[in-house]
């Protein structure tokens, strides 16, 4: 049963051509994700760090190529990195909130690749499992921290430079896709 | 004919450029109102924004201080200059110092302000314009026509026909097509690239943040791939903390675009090894007659503005000509003011404030409900004018004060034109057979 914030949320962020997978319990969510994949004809992931266990690793590689996995202290070179990422079709991240009334998801740029991941593959997965929603900006703005980088993700890369056009995937991915639990 | 004059008759005469920027701001302002039209507080999230606005102009040395302050703290460097020039050639000693020659820009005014492009291909440095609008209007050597939206005045039949020259692609003007043509060329850039440069669109005193508004997610990467972050932003962009952000990002992309917000809000710090972004991260703080402005009483109002362009969409001169008939980085209602305000001459574009009907939409669409109109007048009222046209004001005043000297002037301005008529072989003035009274009265006698 999904709360009225959460409603307002999906509402915004399909209105910028997001997407919502409802997830019920954190054990569904390796499943629900090789289902999307499956379902997608999409193979290759580049995960951020802190967004799944091991076991649900498992359950993903039965199915699916790991390019990179920013939870291991990797010694490749960036370009390498960027390589493996900018290869991958989907790149897994972890929300650290959601803004219920501009369908905003708010992401940290903490630990190397967490931007990396949302930016080069096509498809970009955010899992918002912590269950922090924010009303609105102003009480994200309030909860800010000094110490961190913040990007707050609205829909998929866009551009209207010509014409007015709409056009997703300008630079970024053409899918943003939230699982929420 | 002025300079200024021979633009807009350029413009005027281009068919694609008058039907591309009229479709383009009149969607805009459409997307713009739908949006306005829900927000039940609107006029209060506006005085909420022009009051922190305000704030911020009024303590920008203070802010300016603290920022910095918190900037370095985290491990970025701060550099301050005065001028265009200056900063300019720190950002070239930047790049020097690196052996930076190939990187990647992201839109920013106030690098097109100081004129940075230009500097860094003169200098043999290959900084590509990311941003779709910015890429399209450096390969066609253009100046950006709109400050939220540089491409608006190109047709898509001519960005087509521009990449197909300059890229040698085939010739397509499918919008989706000519965005994944960009897209592939940028990814390959953003892969080699050692630097990237970007504006700011605040930053905020308290915590150091820079804050970074953006669509396509060309900031993003610029973020995430090159070790060289160099961003420039004027003096006039601090917040003095993140709640202020609340009420401006409300009102800017809802401005700028009719967008609740936009694809991607970077809150953005130095970091440090091993976290993610830039090795590097440089922060220029350009005056270039801001702290000047900020502190003039009759203009300092101007340096509240955001940088929506809502003020260029809604101006039915802007709306008729686009941006490049101005002449300068900043178009339109703002820009007819700002350009008189930055840079080492002040007043140095007198001829841009008459580019307005002084119709005052833009005041009334402005989000921080900038008075441009009382400021348009003001640089008006003090530019040196010709002395034919000091002579048609005396006269214009003289003749109007009462009914009889209007008559007499009437009847001297209709013998004279006849005279010259005779003198020249063509009527230069072609007023009106009959006078507005002749006609009043001959018809009053006939009723």
């Amino acid at each position: 049963m999904k709360d009225k914030m959460t409603e307002l949320f999906i509402n915004r962020l399909t209105e910028v051509n997001g997407e919502y997978v409802q997830i019920n319990s954190k054990q569904e969510l390796a499943i629900l994700l090789v289902k999307f994949l499956k379902k997608n004809r999409l193979r290759s992931l580049a995960i951020s760090r802190g967004v799944f266990s091991d076991d649900d690793k498992k359950i993903i590689s039965n199915d699916a190529d790991i390019l990179i996995d920013f939870d291991l202290d990797s010694k490749m070179s960036n370009s390498e990195v960027v390589d493996l990422v900018g290869n991958s079709d989907i790149g897994v991240s972890i929300a650290q909130a959601l803004i219920s009334d501009t369908g905003s998801v708010v992401l940290r740029s903490q630990y190397h690749g967490d931007r990396l991941c949302s930016t080069l593959p096509e498809v970009n997965v955010i899992i918002w499992d912590d269950r922090i929603m924010y009303k609105n900006s102003a009480e994200f703005y309030a909860d800010i921290s000094p110490d961190l980088t913040y990007t707050l993700i609205t829909g998929p890369s866009r551009t209207a430079d010509i014409e007015k056009t709409l056009v997703l995937g300008a630079h970024g991915p053409r899918r943003l896709i939230v699982f929420g639990r | 004919m002025t300079h200024v004059k021979k633009r807009i008759t350029k413009a005027l005469n281009n068919e694609h450029l008058t039907r591309a920027v009229l479709k383009s701001t009149t969607l805009s302002v459409k997307k713009r109102d739908h949006l306005v039209a829900e927000m039940s507080d609107f006029e209060a999230v506006r005085a909420t924004a022009r009051e922190v606005r305000q704030r911020s102009i009024d303590n920008f040395q203070a802010y300016s201080d603290q920022f910095a302050d918190r900037f370095v703290a985290a491990g970025g460097v701060i550099h301050h200059a005065s001028t265009a020039k200056e900063a300019c050639d720190i950002v070239l000693k930047l790049l020097k110092e690196e052996n930076a020659i190939k990187g990647v820009k992201s839109k920013s005014m106030v690098t097109e302000e100081i004129g940075l492009g230009q500097q860094l291909e003169a200098h043999g440095i290959d900084a590509v314009e990311s941003d779709l609008g910015e890429y399209i209007v450096q390969l066609a050597g253009e100046p950006p026509s709109h400050i939220t939206a540089p491409a608006l005045h190109r047709s898509r039949e001519s960005i087509g026909r521009l990449f197909a020259d300059k890229l040698g692609v085939d010739y397509t003007d499918n919008p989706e097509e000519l965005t994944a043509i960009a897209r592939k060329l940028m990814r390959d850039r953003f892969t080699e690239a050692q630097f990237a440069i970007s504006g700011a669109n605040f930053m905020i005193a308290e915590t150091g943040h820079i804050a970074i508004v953006e669509n396509e997610g060309n900031v993003k990467m610029g973020l995430s791939v090159p070790p060289l972050y160099i961003t420039v932003a004027g003096i006039d962009k601090f917040l003095e903390k993140p709640q202020d952000l609340d009420p401006i990002m409300q009102l800017l992309p809802t401005s700028a675009t009719g967008q609740r917000a936009t694809a991607y809000f970077h809150l953005l710090k130095p970091t440090q090894t091993g976290e993610d972004g830039p090795e590097q991260m440089h922060m220029i703080l350009l005056d270039n007659g801001r702290s000047a402005a900020m502190q003039d009483p009759e203009y300092r109002e101007m340096m509240l503005c955001i940088r929506c362009g809502a003020c260029l969409n809604i101006c039915p001169v802007y709306r008729s000509v686009g941006g490049h008939a101005y002449g300068t980085t900043y178009p339109g209602p703002m820009g007819a003011v700002l350009s008189n305000l930055l840079g080492d001459v002040p007043m140095s574009q007198p001829e841009l404030p008459e580019l307005s009907s002084l119709c005052g939409a833009c005041k009334d669409i402005c989000p921080v409900k900038i008075d441009i109109p009382r400021m348009l007048l003001g640089i008006r009222n003090h530019s040196e004018k010709p002395l034919l046209h000091k002579a048609a004001a005396v006269t214009w005043k003289v003749t109007m004060q009462t009914p009889q000297r209007y008559e007499i002037g009437s009847t001297l301005f209709r013998t004279a034109n006849k005279l010259l008529s005779v003198v020249l072989k063509k009527n230069p003035f072609q007023p009106a057979k009959r006078s507005f009274r002749d006609l009043y009265k001959a018809r009053k006698a006939n009723r």
